[in-house]
């Protein structure tokens, strides 16, 4: 008992500080990894067409994705399908539903700015695919769009 | 009871952390930046039988068969980059040429004269009619905002509409490379108007980052596009060998 009695006596240590920016670098690292992995987090192989006369969308308007591609998962099928959020549909008809969804939340001025992006890939989606996304997109109203485009790079023509 | 002296927590690494919150979120918002040809799909319409006449001088036909090939004003194996110069030629009609569209002359007085009649039209008209009226009045102040930032200017009639013709199995990749082909040729005579009326191309006055986009450079933005419109239409697709 008199052994701990002593230590008593004795003054706390402070804690050290030194190894907290390491922790929050960790933190930080995580973040990274994870929002960049989000973007790769296709289930359908879309190659993005790429040209000059590309716009930079404004990030404070609301922009909902339509991916367009043959899946990666071949369970899915082997022609091109849709991806709506993280799942793969058969049917052009859920785009309605999806555009619903994602219009609840805002208000009826973000949803008059917000624009649809058509992410689809250059080889494999023919106009037939893009003709009906966007028949379904008219019938919800929902028409501004996106051509989802990579910069050419200059020279590369 | 002993006395314990409380240690103090080290408050100085908490700077540490905010500067690397602040760090995570300018390159959240910086990776996602999402780019493209934006487009305006028209409205649905609920029948087909309103089609109105169209002059063939006032469309300008790209074909893309179902093999990628292209066809430009019924002119056969022409290339994408010949796109650019049918697209300015049409956009301007430089000889006034009968196949290619009619031109308007804008100027102030035009402006200033239609918008008094529509004016004394509003008031006439009938509570139905008058947000149409009211539209047509939007146009033409446009249109003068325009005038007066570039001086009367030279634009195509409003029914020239380039037309994008396709076959169902034509690729997505090849319909957007015309597309933007298209708007190469509008944005160099975009360029060209913005150069010489404001000594800044109009691809320059457009990325602008929103934050520091001033009134003034919309209003120069919104007067090029007065001038030169986009007007782009994608018609329904149909069997082209």
């Amino acid at each position: 008992m008199s052994k701990f009695r002593q230590n008593k006596s004795k003054e706390m240590p402070g804690v050290s500080t030194a190894s907290l920016p390491d922790i929050v670098f960790t933190v930080l690292a995580f973040f990274v990894v994870v929002s960049s992995m989000k973007q790769s987090d296709l289930k359908v192989e879309v190659t993005k067409p790429s040209g000059k006369e590309i716009i930079q969308l404004d990030k404070n308007e609301a922009i909902d994705y339509i991916n367009a591609g043959i899946p990666k998962n071949t369970a899915f099928g082997t022609t091109a399908r849709l991806q709506l959020d993280d799942k793969v549909v058969p049917d052009f008809l859920e785009i309605r539903e999806f555009i619903e969804l994602k219009r609840r939340p805002r208000t009826p001025l973000a949803n008059d700015k917000a624009t649809v992006s058509i992410k689809a890939d250059k080889d494999d989606v023919d106009m037939d695919i893009i003709d009906k996304i966007e028949n379904e997109l008219r019938e919800v109203e929902a028409l501004r769009i996106n051509y989802s485009t990579q910069k050419e790079s200059k020279g590369n023509n | 009871m002993a006395r314990r002296k409380l240690q103090e927590v080290d408050a100085s690494s908490i700077a540490d952390i905010a500067f690397i919150l602040l760090a995570f979120i300018i390159i959240a918002t910086t990776l996602e930046k999402e780019s493209g040809l934006p487009a305006v799909l028209p409205q649905k319409t609920e029948n087909n039988i309103d089609k109105p006449e169209v002059n063939e001088r006032n469309i300008l036909e790209v074909l893309v068969n179902k093999d990628d090939q292209l066809m430009i004003e019924g002119q056969w194996g022409k290339g994408l980059d010949d796109i650019g110069d049918f697209v300015k030629e049409f956009m301007t009609n430089p000889t006034d040429s009968e196949s290619l569209p009619r031109m308007d002359e804008i100027t102030e007085s035009d402006c200033n004269q239609k918008l008094a009649i529509l004016k004394a039209n509003l008031e006439a008209a009938p509570l139905k009619d008058k947000g149409v009226i009211q539209k047509d009045m939007d146009k033409w102040l446009e249109k003068r905002e325009a005038v007066k930032l570039v001086g009367s200017y030279r634009t195509v009639n409003k029914a020239a509409t380039i037309a994008i013709q396709y076959d169902k199995s034509t690729t997505y990749g090849t319909y957007l490379n015309v597309r933007d082909k298209i708007m190469t040729g509008l944005n160099e005579l975009r360029d060209e108007l913005a150069l010489r009326k404001f000594g800044i191309s109009y691809g320059s006055l457009e990325s602008i980052r929103a934050e520091v986009k001033t009134e003034e450079d919309k209003a120069k933005i919104k007067a090029i596009r007065q001038v030169y419109p986009q007007k782009i239409i994608k018609l329904p697709a149909k069997n082209v060998q």
